[in-house]
């Protein structure tokens, strides 16, 4: 099989750990007031933009998008914005930046910061939520970064091999074509 | 200005931003169902979350079973001494309801407020953003579910039906802060107190039962339970119990914190309560809320 087949498979079985990880992960065993928001999805995406191909991940990025705000918010339109905007924004980030595992890392963690507060600010406005940003920023910004660099300490190094294997793939493929 | 007009870029923005507020109007406003594309996106992330969450449900299950292990002794300690009033009970219940039934049966009365259809189903996911405070659980239309019904676990209710589709359908928890999201209560004293469940205080983890007239005797301890009243749900589902009682800014109503009974997290199997009690017309309903 081909290995570029695994990116939808790796897509749909993180989209399914999000949307089992609230309901199971013991974040309450921390500290009762912490939420954390997995934001693998994200991360994912990223890699696909960086090590990869960066039309590919915008349209997972449309794509997903559009499935979590049907799924799970019945509002329609917050992470179909949000998702393309971020990835867009950190591949043209990536032009100027030198690619490295550590420096990625703080990109995604920055990237994960924009997210949150773009979907806090929808939220505000469309007054779902009341939530002082103070309260925001130590109880949901703070432990659901910590729990995106754990992930992305993770899983960072062979995603990063995968998909550098894969486009290496590519290229070749696309260089047999043009000669 | 033909430069303006020229930039792809910029133009496709626009039509974005557009097209994105046109979405967000149309999702926001009040629906009584979904659209057909989101019912089918909705069945069929459901079909593959129902695959991903049967071992996510095992693998829980087992830590669980670890832990129960732990504290048999303290557990096994309370239930010795609970046991003998347990029998008590039992065969006082057995007795009230038995005569509950012969009485309905000689006025004839089929069904009351009480009266429901039980329809379990499982979690098969939870918003992972916990703006909106939600659960998916793998039974819709096709089983019978209809939008505001009750949810409960084995411990009191947890939440409302807030929309279905075909094969799965979504539960609003009473943990999320919405001004719509109420529900009509009895506070169980000498003589039942009937209040409005109005929101949910995030800091305490309380819902909060506002407009109590000051001279009703609602007391800490005292257990809430929804009073069949309201027209959507039945009479008796468990909520919660007081916690402290306060009185309001000018001293003419208090307010009640209730202290849900159900726990939030790790909800794994559920029951949709149907109410065999007819249902008073949507529009009637429609002008209450």
């Amino acid at each position: 099989m081909n290995k570029k087949w695994w990116i939808p498979i790796f897509a749909i079985i993180f989209f399914d750990i999000e949307s089992i990880f609230a309901n199971y992960f013991p974040v309450q065993l921390i500290s009762e007031d912490w939420i954390c928001v997995p934001r693998f999805l994200l991360s994912f995406f990223i890699f696909i933009a960086v090590y990869y191909d960066k039309k590919l991940a915008l349209i997972y990025g449309l794509v997903f998008g559009l499935i979590m705000d049907i799924v799970f918010i019945d509002i329609l339109g917050i992470y179909l914005f949000w998702y393309p905007a971020i990835i867009y924004g950190v591949s043209k980030l990536m032009k100027i930046i030198h690619t490295h595992l550590l420096i990625l890392a703080f990109i995604t963690l920055l990237a994960i910061t924009v997210l949150e507060f773009g979907v806090y600010g929808f939220n505000f406005i469309l007054q779902i939520t009341d939530m002082p940003i103070e309260h925001f920023v130590n109880n949901r910004l703070f432990p659901t970064l910590l729990l995106n660099l754990v992930f992305y300490l993770l899983l960072a190094y062979p995603l990063k091999k995968y998909f550098t294997l894969i486009k290496k793939v590519k290229e070749e493929e696309e260089g047999m074509f043009q000669s | 200005m033909p430069q303006f007009f020229m930039n792809k870029r910029l133009i496709i923005l626009l039509v974005g931003i557009i097209l994105l507020v046109a979405l967000i109007g149309f999702s926001l406003r009040e629906r009584d169902n979904l659209s057909w594309p989101e019912q089918f996106v909705k069945d069929t992330a459901g079909f593959v979350q129902s695959i991903f969450a049967k071992p996510a449900h095992s693998i829980a299950g087992f830590v669980g079973n670890v832990q129960d292990l732990l504290h048999t002794y303290e557990e096994n300690e309370i239930l010795k001494k609970r046991l003998d009033e347990y029998a008590q009970l039992k065969i006082e219940s057995d007795r009230l309801e038995k005569e509950n039934e012969e009485l309905k049966a000689i006025i004839e009365k089929k069904e009351d407020l009480a009266s429901y259809n039980p329809l379990p189903a499982s979690v098969i996911s939870r918003s992972f953003d916990r703006w909106d405070e939600t659960l998916i659980i793998n039974k819709g239309e096709n089983q019978g579910i209809k939008t505001n019904m009750a949810v409960v676990t084995s411990e009191g209710m947890i939440g409302t039906i807030k929309s279905t589709s075909k094969l799965s359908s979504t539960v609003q928890l009473l943990t999320t802060i919405d001004r719509a999201n109420r529900i009509h209560v009895a506070v169980q004293a000498e003589k039942d107190v009937y209040g409005l469940i109005e929101g949910y205080d995030a800091e305490s983890k309380m819902l909060l039962i506002k407009q109590i007239p000051s001279n009703s005797k609602v007391e800490k301890g005292q257990n809430v339970i929804t009073s069949g009243l309201g027209g959507m749900y039945r009479k008796g589902l468990f909520i919660g119990t007081i916690e402290k009682v306060e009185p309001d800014q000018y001293g003419l109503t208090q307010t009640a914190y209730v202290k849900p009974a159900a726990n939030f997290y790790n909800i794994e199997e559920v029951i949709v309560i149907e109410r065999l009690m007819d249902q008073p017309d949507e529009d009637v309903v429609d002008n209450d809320e």
